[in-house]
């Protein structure tokens, strides 16, 4: 709402959005002239997850980023005061104030492109498999959103980081290629220590119907865990936090 | 264990941490790695408690403590040590059935959302704060009536003026009719029409909703019109709890003559009187000690060619003044 009070603004973010994607899905086509597998993943399969991609790319942009960005922000300036006086949760209230869909084109392309993904692969889903993906999305968009406001709630404790809520977003680049693409000690450090890898490879997977149980698992407990950890740091960052001075 | 006042703080603490840093690039450098703490006592063991319906004034200069004394009721700072109770709660646990009762409204902070009308922000609390339909209507309309905004409510926060903003504040704060209410400078920055305008709304606020009311101020005014009873905190420390009046008897050394001559007269024999504030003919203004008051304007009357003479109180400002410069004397020697 508050996006669309700026019109150009607007426009401009639109057409940003558009064409990123289409550079995406160019660098895809490019790739695969040369070969038809990467690593067990052909074209179809690689376009579902890059679909995948583009469905949590509008999430991160259009439903978070304006919200976690203005967190260290919010701190800085005191302004977390007013937040702390309301009668409803302040990590929801932090996280969720403004919910924009400035970036909704970039969720229906996502789709259109996993829909088109599946049909030329000749991929056929069942419900279960839909609905087992889809519940895979939501676990790692749990994730995403978890790990992502901890990292910005050091903004308690350090008095000024620029750009501290671009630190989270900057693993996308390794969520745009699936899981089995990593090899050696990296695949284990981007599956078990940051399991950046699995927030598309998992959904995918069920969509392609060759699920990994291990790596759902892991998602989950990763997306609990750091759910709890999340409320946990609030609260330790709250008590030291000392607000700016009026 | 808890008395029956709204507000009640005994042997209230909070001490901040803060890093020193020396000047310049090789200062910048160094704190990078040992970094020099020292301890600012913001709130240093006070205690007070507020009845139901007051409205007491925080008077003190800059850092005093006032702002951290009101973060701390309203459960955002997390006390050093002390107890504190407000309405029966807790702040610090930050309840919502506390948070629904009272409000805290900054003058130099806006919860108005920037780019969208303050209507949106008054709808957006009325879902927060779950007041009914009806009520948030009656509520609205009295608070717009009062301030006379109707005209504004669909204009972008950003293109009101700060007054026109200010009185939104006050709207947005309000809307869930709270028990008590914080504010903190909230006449900061606005010209002396609209100073008079807030002043004569929290009044009014006060008596028709009996709410109780804290208010911290620069100004001098907005404490002498609204508040029966002050509370002048400095460093940490409160200097005095009680009536406005009581200030003046108790700070007060001097009282203020001032006497119109008929004929010109000599200034060094006046000056035996007391401190002479001005003197420019006709006019001359003395300090005088308050108890000699009264012999010394018989002196006056009887010594010198008087055409008129009048005794005052030294406005209130100078004494407050006089309060926390003598408090910083005490405390340097």
């Amino acid at each position: 709402m508050q996006a669309m009070m700026y019109k150009a603004d607007f426009m401009i973010w639109s057409l940003v959005t558009v064409g990123w994607i289409f550079l995406n899905l160019l660098f895809y086509q490019f790739l695969y002239l040369n070969v038809t597998e990467i690593a067990g993943w052909t074209k179809p399969q690689l376009l579902v997850l890059l679909g995948f991609y583009f469905v949590i790319d509008f999430f991160l942009w259009g439903v978070l980023w304006q919200n976690m960005r203005k967190i260290p922000e919010i701190i800085n300036r005191g302004q977390l005061d007013l937040v702390l006086t309301k009668p409803v949760n302040t990590q929801f209230l932090l996280s969720f104030k403004g919910i924009g869909f400035d970036d909704i084109h970039g969720l229906l392309i996502g789709l259109v492109t996993i829909v088109y993904a599946l049909s030329i692969g000749n991929i056929k889903p069942s419900v279960a498999d839909i609905l087992l993906s889809t519940a895979a999305l939501g676990v790692a968009l749990v994730y995403i959103y978890a790990a992502w406001f901890i990292t910005v709630c050091a903004a308690f404790w350090f008095d000024r980081i620029e750009n501290l809520h671009l630190l989270f977003p900057s693993l996308r680049q390794i969520w745009r290629v699936p899981q089995p693409f990593y090899k050696g000690i990296l695949q284990k450090i981007l599956t078990f220590v940051i399991p950046a890898t699995l927030v598309t490879t998992v959904p995918a997977q069920f969509l392609l119907r060759k699920p990994s149980l291990p790596l759902f698992i892991t998602l989950i407990i990763f997306a609990v865990v750091s759910l709890k950890l999340s409320t946990w740091v609030l609260k330790v960052a709250l008590r030291h936090y000392s607000g700016a001075s009026s | 264990m808890k008395d029956m006042s709204v507000i009640s703080v005994r042997h209230l603490k909070k001490y901040y941490r803060v890093h020193e840093k020396e000047p310049g690039l090789k200062g910048s450098i160094r704190s990078l790695f040992t970094r020099k703490y020292t301890q600012v006592k913001a709130v240093d063991n006070i205690d007070f408690t507020i009845e139901e319906g007051e409205l007491v004034g925080f008077i003190g200069p800059n850092g005093a403590g006032k702002t951290t004394t009101l973060k701390v009721l309203s459960g955002l700072l997390y006390p050093t040590s002390g107890e504190v109770s407000v309405l029966g709660f807790n702040p610090w646990d930050r309840k919502a059935q506390f948070q629904k009762q009272f409000a805290l409204v900054m003058g130099q902070k806006n919860q108005l959302w920037w780019d969208l009308p303050p209507m949106e922000t008054f709808i957006l609390n009325k879902e927060i704060y779950e007041v009914p339909e009806d009520q948030f209507k009656k509520t609205l309309d009295k608070l717009i009536e009062l301030l006379d905004v109707k005209d504004i409510l669909k204009i972008q926060v950003r293109k009101l003026s700060l007054g026109q903003r200010m009185k939104c504040e006050l709207i947005a704060a309000l809307l869930h009719n709270p028990k008590v209410l914080f504010l903190d400078e909230p006449t900061i920055g606005l010209d002396v029409v609209m100073q008079k305008v807030m002043r004569d709304f929290v009044k009014q606020y006060n008596r028709q909703f009996k709410s109780t009311i804290i208010l911290t101020s620069h100004y001098m005014g907005d404490v002498k019109e609204l508040c029966e009873r002050v509370i002048i905190i400095d460093k940490g420390k409160i200097l005095f709890d009680g009536k406005l009046q009581n200030v003046i008897d108790r700070f007060a050394r001097n009282k203020i003559i001032t006497v119109v001559f008929s004929r010109d007269i000599d200034q060094r024999k006046l000056a035996e009187f007391g401190n002479i504030r001005e003197y420019q003919f006709p006019r001359a203004k003395i300090n005088v000690p308050r108890k000699d008051v009264a012999k010394l304007s018989a002196k006056l009357l009887s010594d010198f060619p008087v055409a008129d003479l009048v005794i005052e109180e030294a406005p209130i400002e100078a004494i407050i003044r006089e309060v926390f410069t003598g408090k910083m004397k005490q405390t340097n020697a």
